[in-house]
């Protein structure tokens, strides 16, 4: 150490967790493709996609879709969870959430069975005893591998995750597996709880812990240490508010509390939707494109926001590693952590604001059989961005899965950086395939971004025919359709670097 | 298995041993460790220009890096470089510190105080910062290409 008079509050990263960043993706080439491409889809949809295919939540004036939803995952829950029954009313033909290919008994059997619940959860909790071992007897350097479990296998791993096996975090979450121990241990039904949880905050606490994720990543100067200084947590302390709040969230409300409040679980939920997997409303676990599937997403207050928080921080992240950012925040001069905290809250609102005005700007039926209250249409739409956040998340962080991704491996054998090969990956080298093929990665990255939105435009155009008057079906998508067109250009913008 | 209702006696065992589980979750978590310095990523040292006898190569980027008082120049301005191109950063600081390169894996690069010198070159396509954290400034942003 050359200047052990540096305080450590001074010795503050710029980055989170991370090495070198992807090469620009050449500007111009890109981001006239890509929105092209979103108008000329946008095209063929008016033209050749006439009458809505997929589902449309049933509108009662507070959206509440049965709670079978919570319950649409191939990797289902502990031995409590109440297999959902076969409902009278639920799954007559055309009604909500009730299409898709019945997987074959034995599968769906396995699938639900109790042995088999619990050795997915033993093994979540088996790696969770792991990892907090490691949190707190390892050393406080950078090559812990608690920040690259943390920022790199879990926020980035979640989603390939769920979108190849469903609601995955659901499936092995830790405070789920302990919160359905205590409760089997004091024989209280964990879908109960001393209060029931008030609908009408639907999404919201998700909304907040996400942002306090994203912040912990990409403002905090603690963000890659492991102990605080105050009033900095560093990611252990995050942990514990994490789990302090999930764990009595779930004693007061019930573990629907876990299905609205933890940022993992409804992020994972939300993506699981674009996965193949689902369960009908008759409790059935059924096969199902993933556009049929998208559209079972029951809208509920907040979704908005949480789509926000994960759409417009991946857009801040881009921006904030450019020359150009740099210079704003040194001509600037105020306190850095002021200036990227407001610059990640604005960058949130404004895609919420302009996604809210724009689902709004369409004529609706008032009255009659008709009716969508337009308050509700942001909600009823907000589907459509999951596809375009999951193509950004391609996008930003594909090089960087890979390569941080297996040197969280290799640094999970050596936990203590004692020279350990607990598993035997220590000594594996880092592939860097993709970074050596720059023209690859800049181009699967565009390919990422157009097809999130080109999927994420056919959704918004499906549901749109079933909300929207016949008059206004067309006219009434052009302010989405501007939007996504500006998000796109935006996204790819920044992909080039700015 | 139908759960019984929830009695006052089955939410208080709950708090209960949520409370115990977090203070033993907490009770450790206050240690605020993280000495200055690496944390644990390889690092260089710059040699003293009065020590460096070899003349930059012909083809080499040459970067004057001047700190004076709490300001770097130049403070974060991009820097085009081609893959295995040297790149010669010339050091000026009244005081010795450390320059952290975000290349992957990380390093960082020990300088002493008055002028000094360090060749790098990165032979992988990317965009690498060099930054000063006791400053908390990027310097540079170099475009491997």
């Amino acid at each position: 150490m050359l200047h052990p008079t540096a305080r450590v509050a001074e010795l503050i990263g710029l980055h989170g967790l991370g090495g070198a960043k992807d090469l620009p993706v050449p500007a111009p080439f890109a981001i006239a493709g890509g929105t092209a491409a979103l108008l000329v889809s946008f095209v063929i949809l008016i033209l050749a996609w006439r009458a809505p295919r997929y589902d449309a939540p049933p509108l009662a004036e507070a959206p509440s879709p049965t709670d079978h939803d919570e319950d649409a995952d191939p990797l289902p829950g502990w031995a409590m969870d109440p297999r959902p029954g076969r409902s009278e009313d639920a799954a007559s033909d055309g009604a909500w959430n009730s299409g898709g290919l019945r997987l074959p008994g034995l599968i769906a059997n396995t699938l639900d069975s109790l042995w088999y619940r619990c050795v997915v959860r033993a093994l979540g909790m088996a790696f969770t005893v792991f990892m907090v071992y490691v949190m707190y007897k390892g050393p406080d350097l950078i090559v812990n591998p608690t920040f690259g479990v943390f920022y790199v296998i879990l926020w980035v791993g979640i989603v390939p995750a769920s979108l190849l096996f469903g609601r995955f975090f659901y499936a092995i979450s830790p405070v789920r597996t302990l919160f359905s121990l205590v409760s089997w241990v004091l024989r209280i039904n964990p879908s109960k709880g001393v209060f029931d949880y008030p609908e009408r905050l639907g999404y919201w606490p998700a909304a907040l812990g996400l942002f306090a994720y994203v912040w912990q990543e990409l403002v905090n100067p603690r963000g890659v240490y492991l102990g605080w200084d105050p009033p900095h947590p560093g990611v252990r302390g995050w942990l514990v508010a994490y789990f302090v709040i999930m764990f009595f969230g779930s004693a007061v409300f019930g573990d629907t509390w876990l299905a609205r409040a933890d940022p993992f679980e409804v992020y994972s939920s939300l993506l699981a939707k674009l996965s193949p997997w689902a369960r009908r409303s008759d409790g059935d676990l059924v096969l199902r494109t993933p556009l049929a599937n998208l559209a079972t997403l029951v809208p509920r207050p907040g979704l908005v926001a949480v789509v926000a928080v994960l759409f417009g921080s991946t857009a801040f992240d881009s921006y904030k590693d450019t020359v150009r950012w740099n210079s704003v925040v040194t001509k600037l001069g105020i306190n850095l952590e002021v200036t990227n905290t407001t610059a990640l809250v604005l960058a949130c609102l404004t895609i919420g604001v302009t996604f809210v005005i724009a689902t709004k700007l369409t004529g609706v039926a008032e009255t009659g059989p008709e009716a969508v209250p337009r308050r509700l249409l942001p909600q009823l739409l907000a589907h459509s961005m999951v596809p375009i956040i999951v193509g950004y998340m391609t996008a930003h962080y594909l090089s960087y899965f890979v390569e941080q991704g297996q040197a969280t491996v290799v640094q999970l054998s050596d936990p203590m950086a004692d020279g350990a090969n607990l598993f035997g990956t220590a000594n594996w080298s880092i592939d860097y395939w993709l970074s050596l093929h720059p023209t690859f990665l800049a181009s699967s990255k565009v390919v990422a971004v157009v097809l999130g939105h080109i999927v994420g435009a056919t959704a918004a155009h499906d549901r749109a025919l079933r909300l929207l008057p016949k008059k206004h079906q067309i006219t009434g998508q052009l302010a989405l359709l501007v939007i996504m067109v500006v998000y796109t250009g935006t996204g790819l913008y920044l992909l080039f670097g700015s | 298995m139908t759960a019984r209702p929830r009695t006052p006696a089955h939410i208080l065992g709950a708090a209960a041993a949520a409370a115990v589980l977090t203070l033993a979750l907490s009770a450790c978590s206050s240690a605020g460790t993280g000495a200055a310095g690496s944390r644990g990523e390889p690092g260089v040292t710059a040699t003293p220009s009065a020590q460096v006898t070899s003349t930059p190569a012909a083809n080499a980027k040459i970067i004057k890096v001047k700190f004076t008082g709490s300001k770097v120049s130049p403070d974060g301005v991009p820097v085009q470089v081609t893959q295995g191109q040297p790149i010669v950063l010339q050091i000026s600081s009244p005081k010795s510190g450390q320059l952290h390169v975000h290349s992957s894996p990380q390093e960082h690069i020990n300088f002493p105080s008055g002028d000094s010198e360090i060749t790098l070159d990165f032979k992988q396509p990317g965009v690498i910062d060099i930054e000063d954290h006791a400053l908390n400034q990027l310097i540079v942003q170099l475009e491997v290409r």
